[in-house]
């Protein structure tokens, strides 16, 4: 029969045997019900124009929306940064694996989190910038940890005016590993490299020390856990921190199944669908790039501090053979638009 | 905000017209939806990131006549919208119809309701749907949002689409009848054995009226006729109010509308007869009478010694009858978003300052 071919793709998890129960109803009917049933068949019609006679308060309010927007727009088109998100959302979308192997299995659960950023400007006092990732209830944390950017990871602390080729050797990421999750009272602790420190332990320490209330805190690694494995409430403010006090407060906002439209590539997870875009800090110089060094105390600047890209950078404060000039303390910057 | 601004309407007209067509056929309904060419809710210019929310609006709109508490007939109408706007959206690839893990028993209890009363083109529709892979199955009913809302706007349902619930009748069932029977048999029983006439009851035990449990179904059978008969009288009331514009409604609700408006009479009448000529030298400081704009007009006189406290159970209970201006007032403080304004406004009118509230209207 006809149906079996539907079912066959098997993300009917909630109730496929009811499917194949009332099966027998089907067929005598469906001739009848046809989606042409619900358009008019007499013309072709563009939807990018409402029809002038429609009885509908939606099209009347839409099309008032609309004649006022081109009266008042200049440019229609989407700008940048819409198809930039419309492109994150969609990019993954109906994607499926070369090996079958890879192929995301039926019943797979499919997280929704929205990781925020951890900047309190004013202006982002009504709603704070966050990115959202899909991840998949198989995954494990591990996975999720590696897939967030921040720009906390890709700083480079010391001062190298002298070295400047030498800064990017210093990169925190290698250099200080440890990160946890923190999911209703327990602390999943990445403990996959030897130099990995356990972050909670200052926190459980702190918090039995004066029976302070929080219960029985508990720490465990975070690479022996999926998400499968937790139990979580949606919509509550966890957290991830990494590089000591680097704090992310994670919410879960939705958990689902997995359909036949999302992507199926294992690999892809965890996808990124929406990313916030933030202002980028300029070079003073050429006001073009973005700034990669900061100085202090410079000689050559008219402002303290003072942003510069490499280029522009490396062309005020060295000579030809890349001899320091003037005096300053020069520190790599790395923006937080940097993922932009 | 509805994030599509005029859809709800346009939802709630095409699903009253198929209430009126008092019908469950799939036929019917695509007739109506033909008429309104309701296909087009989603043309217009727009562009893909736009549509994508629009059309994730439209079907949250149109989903929630699909769950309790509408009735059966709406119900299925809902269905039947979903699958024309799940069917004709210009999404690709097609946005779905969330499913909360909550809903989804109800959802399959009606779906088995179609099919044991044997209404097989609403069967057929659901299953299409399921087929089509219509559905995301979640864990919340909306995905969650995260932004200081400005507005706040309660979301209500709409009265004629919902199943009268009933808790007299849910309350009072068969059960509960034949069972208040037994006992009463059982009392009665009891009854003769103590008296001294064994046949009858003693006269000094008589407590209760014998054909009470009787009297009980009575009472719950008129209480069910005059609920259906309200409904409909407000059903027709509204209808008649879209036509002749507010003037035959009254005569409609005549009976229900008499007594608030006679209340009201009474009060006015004795907060105007309370006001006694104070005494010549006392007239500088004479109670005014005020018109009930100016705010003063609790249920009683307004006598100094009675405003000087609040009374915050008091002004509730008069709240209702207060004249449409208040009324009116308080709606518009509402808009603006000031949502604690009884307590504010309370303190006003204990003051009686007549200019503060001036500048506050």
């Amino acid at each position: 029969m006809e149906w079996e071919a539907y079912v066959e793709g098997g993300y009917h998890t909630f109730c496929s045997e009811d499917i194949k129960h009332d099966g027998r109803h089907g067929t005598d009917l469906k001739s009848r019900k046809r989606i042409g049933m619900l358009m008019s068949s007499d013309k072709e019609e563009d939807p990018d124009v409402i029809p002038e006679d429609s009885s509908l308060l939606t099209l009347q309010i839409r099309k008032k929306a609309l004649e006022k927007r081109e009266e008042t727009i200049i440019v229609d088109r989407a700008c940048r940064q819409e198809t930039l998100a419309y492109e994150m959302e969609s990019h993954a979308i109906g994607k499926r694996p070369d090996n079958p192997t890879d192929q995301v299995e039926a019943g797979e659960l499919l997280l929704t989190l929205n990781i925020f950023y951890p900047v309190i400007f004013q202006k982002h006092k009504d709603h704070k910038p966050y990115q959202t990732v899909l991840v998949l209830g198989s995954q494990k944390l591990t996975e999720l940890r590696d897939s967030i950017s921040c720009v906390s990871d890709l700083q480079i602390g010391g001062e190298f005016s002298s070295q400047p080729d030498q800064a990017p050797e210093h990169i925190s990421k290698d250099l200080y590993k440890s990160a946890f999750f923190y999911f209703e009272g327990i602390f999943y602790n990445d403990r996959r490299y030897p130099e990995c420190r356990d972050l909670s332990r200052t926190i459980i320490e702190w918090s039995e020390s004066h029976d302070r209330g929080y219960g029985n805190l508990q720490s465990v690694k975070m690479e022996d856990y999926t998400f499968n494995d937790l139990s979580l409430k949606i919509g509550f403010p966890y957290l991830f921190c990494h590089q000591g006090n680097c704090e992310h407060i994670i919410i879960i906002t939705d958990i689902r199944l997995i359909h036949h439209d999302d992507c199926l590539d294992k690999n892809l997870y965890p996808v990124l669908i929406k990313k916030h875009w933030l202002c980028t800090r300029k070079c003073f110089v050429c006001k073009m790039y973005t700034a990669r060094w900061v100085t202090n105390e410079d000689s050559l600047a008219p402002e303290d501090p003072c942003f510069f890209c490499d280029v522009c950078f490396r062309m005020l404060h060295y000579d030809a053979e890349g001899n320091k000039l003037g005096d300053f303390l020069a520190y790599p910057y790395v923006d937080p638009g940097i993922f932009n | 905000m509805s994030a599509v601004p005029g859809l709800q309407a346009d939802c709630e007209e095409l699903l009253g017209a198929f209430r009126e067509a008092d019908t469950v056929r799939f036929e019917r309904f695509a007739e109506l939806w033909r008429e309104r060419r309701f296909h087009t809710v989603f043309y217009g210019r727009i562009r893909a990131l736009e549509r994508n929310k629009l059309t994730k609006k439209t079907l949250e709109v149109a989903q929630q006549y699909f769950l309790p508490p509408y009735t059966f007939q709406i119900r299925v109408g809902a269905l039947y919208l979903l699958y024309g706007l799940y069917s004709t959206q210009l999404c690709q690839p097609k946005q779905k119809i969330r499913v909360a893990l909550k809903d989804w028993p109800e959802i399959h209890k009606f779906q088995q309701d179609l099919i044991d009363s044997q209404h097989y083109d609403a069967a057929y529709i659901f299953r299409t749907l399921r087929l089509a892979r219509a559905f995301h199955f979640t864990a919340m009913p909306k995905l969650l949002n995260y932004r200081t809302k400005k507005k706040f706007q309660e979301s209500e349902c709409k009265e004629e689409f919902k199943d009268p619930s009933n808790r007299v009748n849910s309350l009072i069932t068969n059960d509960v009848l034949e069972e208040l029977m037994n006992i009463h048999d059982h009392y009665q029983k009891m009854k003769c054995v103590i008296s001294a006439d064994k046949s009858q009851p003693d006269k000094a035990l008589s407590l209760i009226k014998d054909d009470f449990v009787v009297t009980l179904k009575d009472i719950t059978l008129e209480h069910q006729e005059w609920q259906q008969k309200r409904m409909k009288l407000f059903i027709n009331a509204k209808e008649t109010d879209e036509i002749t514009n507010k003037k035959e409604e009254r005569t409609f609700l005549e009976s229900e509308g008499s007594e608030r408006a006679s209340a009201l009479a009474r009060i006015k009448y004795r907060s105007y007869s309370a006001v006694v000529e104070a005494s010549k030298s006392r007239r500088h400081r004479q109670v005014k009478l005020e018109s009930s704009e100016s705010g003063s007009s609790y249920g009683k006189s307004p006598s100094k010694k009675t405003s000087r406290r609040p009374q915050p159970t008091r002004r509730r209970g008069s709240l209702e009858i207060k004249d449409e201006a208040h009324v009116a007032k308080e709606t518009v403080t509402r808009h603006i978003g000031m949502p604690v304004i009884t307590e504010e406004d309370n303190s006003d009118e204990e003051g009686v300052s007549l200019p503060k509230r001036k500048r506050r209207c």
